[in-house]
């Protein structure tokens, strides 16, 4: 499985004996990271007779477990565990510092320490290599002693082993103290002399052990996570990332500048942005519910329709506070998706849509047509797209202006002189524009939703591309909008991310983002479902009666369903 | 963004917390990965809290160039950064022992020896340690007044000056 290294160590204190263990990747899968690990190995060897396993006795197991992700970024949790000496049950307590990663990048994703040592140890490991080393030296030492006494030690031994080659980082240790070695019952793991997995009183269990120490010292890379080269979008983008591989079968995300549609896209999930006002919005942060009920929306990410239309099920409603009234929402329009009437566009000249996502989605819509639905190209009578996307940028500007401090806007008022018609600029108008500006912009979104709502008396939903590009690799030299993307026809501009998620953000109208195949380098497509205001069961059930011609969800190479 | 004139990496190593994401920055950068021991800064921390990254600080008479016997090393014009020819290098470590503060190392993977390129003027780990506000990392222009050498010190000597800083007297108890 990605993100791990593969290999455990299994080291017997009573025999003084370490091999590797490894474990199936179903089971890496189903108990992932320290603690689902841990609980594993704890109750496969001693959950049959666990009320007599005594938590201080050889038979106890210390584990000492990382996640497919430890190290990731500035993250370094480890997990300790076993059958704690405190409350008898399983707890994971975690620990941060470097001891996760040297551990990693040791080649190794956990230690199972077993038995009991006749005198005290400390266990080294080093790439690929677990010693068990006499630390007679320094039992009773307290913390401070104990790291000077064993970081030289350790050095050194460093050295040794491979002279000349570098200055040698100290290795990463983890400790105890004299009331562990005495076996308190409350005596945290330490690292360094204030870092402690403190629940559970796993220092005690080391102290039964007659271990004093581990110290760890890794020269290789972390594991390979997956492609770490390019953006699952965002906001949402560790949810969506996380239902492609399988960690979740839901993620919950915001959606104004489809931070719900890009993610599903690029990572190849399924996303729904709500219609306006149908999932209530309390206890969304950053921005609070109190903000004008005009563009944000709340909705779910999944694997499958038929899981949108559940998540929906659940959070959908009126707002708590709403006790007057109650609602539900239409059914879908057809049963059959011969049925469906169905417009489309693939393209539009002010956002040009890439080749790679063009081929794909032109293929998904030949796909459909040969199901059997109506289908008809063309943007709605009465909408265009480059005036509306232009009302939604003046409106999500404006969206964050209430925001900013009296000094922002005098910054805003300097800016928006400049009008050299970047987004900065558009921005910066935006944020410092009089209130009648804002009506304006008000009456055009109405307007908008008009103009959307007889086309679905006509039409029951409206497909179109998500972006114009598929998932994009990571570049920050330059500041945001500064950013360039490109695409097989060329460089782009990084705002037009907003074109094509616009439409249904400036007129509250629900859109379905569903898979629809992957690019020829690999990466996953969707397409967006728009349709009528308040019918998102219809956009939902689109997609789930478009996946069996176009095909759902596909997981990730490596990857199972 | 290239800086004009040729730049030096300031450091204020007593505001290092051990973040340690300049190692992150530095690998990605280099190496592709997350790979804390071919980072061309690493972060040393022989007393518990007295953390600091360890880097090249490009002396002005280069020993360790001085010192390859297949002149593996050179100097880049523009930048003032030690660049390793990697084909060329032996892996003799004879730039390692050279430096006065230890700086360049062997490469975990390849062997071969691995030192600061300045990122070509521009630097992942000092924009990292920006970002985080934490301000150990600074580009400076270089100049001709400023001996950079006096940089160049070993871990253990620059730990034994910072616990001091740090802890005052007591701090010779903790190394």
């Amino acid at each position: 499985m990605r993100g791990y290294a593969g290999k455990f160590s299994e080291i017997d204190l009573s025999s003084g004996d370490a091999k590797d263990v490894r474990f199936s990747e179903e089971a890496l899968r189903l108990y992932l990271g320290g603690r689902g690990l841990a609980t594993k190995i704890l109750w496969d060897a001693l959950g049959k007779r666990w009320e007599a396993v005594d938590p201080l006795g050889p038979e106890n197991i210390l584990t000492v477990l990382a996640g497919p992700l430890t190290g990731y970024y500035a993250g370094g949790r480890m997990c300790i565990s076993g059958k704690s000496p405190l409350t008898l049950g399983i707890v994971g307590s975690t620990i941060a510092g470097e001891h996760s990663i040297d551990m990693r990048c040791a080649g190794y994703d956990g230690l199972i320490v077993k038995g009991r040592a006749e005198k005290p140890v400390y266990i080294l490991v080093t790439d690929g290599r677990v010693e068990i080393r006499d630390a007679s030296h320094v039992w009773g030492k307290d913390r401070i002693d104990t790291y000077r006494i064993l970081t030289k030690e350790g050095l050194g031994l460093l050295e040794e082993r491979s002279p000349g080659t570098r200055e040698w980082k100290e290795p990463s240790i983890l400790h105890i103290g004299p009331a562990g070695e005495r076996m308190s019952r409350v005596t945290a793991v330490q690292t360094k002399w204030t870092h402690g997995a403190g629940y559970g009183g796993y220092g005690a269990l080391m102290g039964s052990k007659n271990l004093k120490a581990v110290l760890f010292k890794g020269m290789g890379p972390l594991p390979d996570a997956w492609d770490m080269e390019r953006t699952p979008g965002g906001s949402t983008g560790g949810g969506a990332a996380a239902l492609a591989a399988g960690l979740s079968f839901l993620s919950l995300g915001s959606d104004i500048g489809g931070s719900i549609r890009l993610p599903a896209h690029f990572c190849g999930v399924y996303g729904h942005k709500t219609s306006l006002n149908v999932v209530p919005r309390k206890g969304h942060t950053p921005v609070s519910p109190y903000s004008p009920p005009m563009l944000p929306v709340v909705g779910p990410l999944a694997r499958s329709p038929g899981d949108l239309r559940l998540a929906l099920q659940v959070i959908g409603g009126p707002d708590m506070d709403a006790v007057a009234f109650s609602w539900s929402l239409p059914p879908e329009r057809r049963e059959r998706f011969s049925d469906y009437r169905l417009g489309y566009v693939l393209d539009h000249p002010t956002c040009p849509v890439s080749s790679e996502v063009r081929e794909v989605t032109a293929a998904a819509i030949e796909s459909i047509r040969g199901a059997g639905a109506d289908l008809v190209e063309g943007w709605p009578e009465g909408v265009d797209p480059v005036k509306q996307y232009g009302t939604y940028r003046f409106l999500l500007a404006g969206h964050y202006a209430a925001l900013l401090r009296d000094e922002d806007v005098e910054e805003a008022r300097r800016r928006a002189e400049d009008q050299d018609g970047s987004y900065e600029v558009v921005l910066a108008l935006a944020q410092t524009a009089p209130h009648r500006e804002f009506l304006r912009a008000q009456r055009e979104r109405v307007e908008a939703r008009e103009a959307w709502g007889r086309y679905f008396e006509e039409r029951d939903a409206f497909l179109l591309p998500v972006s114009f590009l598929p998932a994009f690799p990571h570049d920050h030299s330059q500041p945001f909008y500064g950013r360039v993307l490109a695409t097989p026809e060329g460089p782009r501009r990084y705002e037009e991310l907003m074109f094509w998620i616009s439409f249904a953000t400036l007129t509250g109208l629900p859109a379905t983002v569903a898979p629809i195949g992957r690019t020829r380098k690999g990466l996953p497509v969707g397409i967006q479902i728009m349709g009528p205001h308040l019918e998102d069961a219809t956009t939902i059930g689109v997609a789930e009666k478009m996946a069996e011609v176009t095909g759902g969800f596909e997981p990730p190479e490596g990857y199972s369903a | 963004m290239l800086a004009e004139e040729p730049i030096w990496i300031m450091r204020e190593l007593q505001r290092c917390s051990g973040c340690r994401m300049c190692e992150i920055a530095c690998s990605l950068h280099h190496e592709g990965r997350i790979w804390p021991e071919a980072s061309r800064v690493r972060v040393f921390m022989f007393v518990p809290g007295v953390d600091f990254p360890h880097l090249c600080t490009q002396c002005h008479d280069y020993p360790c160039v001085e010192a390859c016997p297949v002149e593996a090393l050179s100097v880049d014009d523009d930048t003032s950064a030690v660049i390793v020819d990697r084909e060329k290098c032996t892996s003799c470590g004879a730039c390692v022992t050279a430096c006065p503060g230890r700086v360049p190392f062997l490469h975990p993977g390849d062997g071969k020896a691995t030192i600061c390129d300045l990122c070509g003027g521009d630097p992942e780990c000092v924009k990292i340690c920006q970002e985080g506000n934490w301000d150990v990392l600074r580009v400076v222009e270089r100049t001709e007044e400023h001996s950079y050498k006096l940089y160049a010190r070993r871990p253990g000597e620059v730990t034994e000056q910072l616990v001091k800083i740090l802890f005052g007297e007591r701090g010779e108890e903790l190394i």
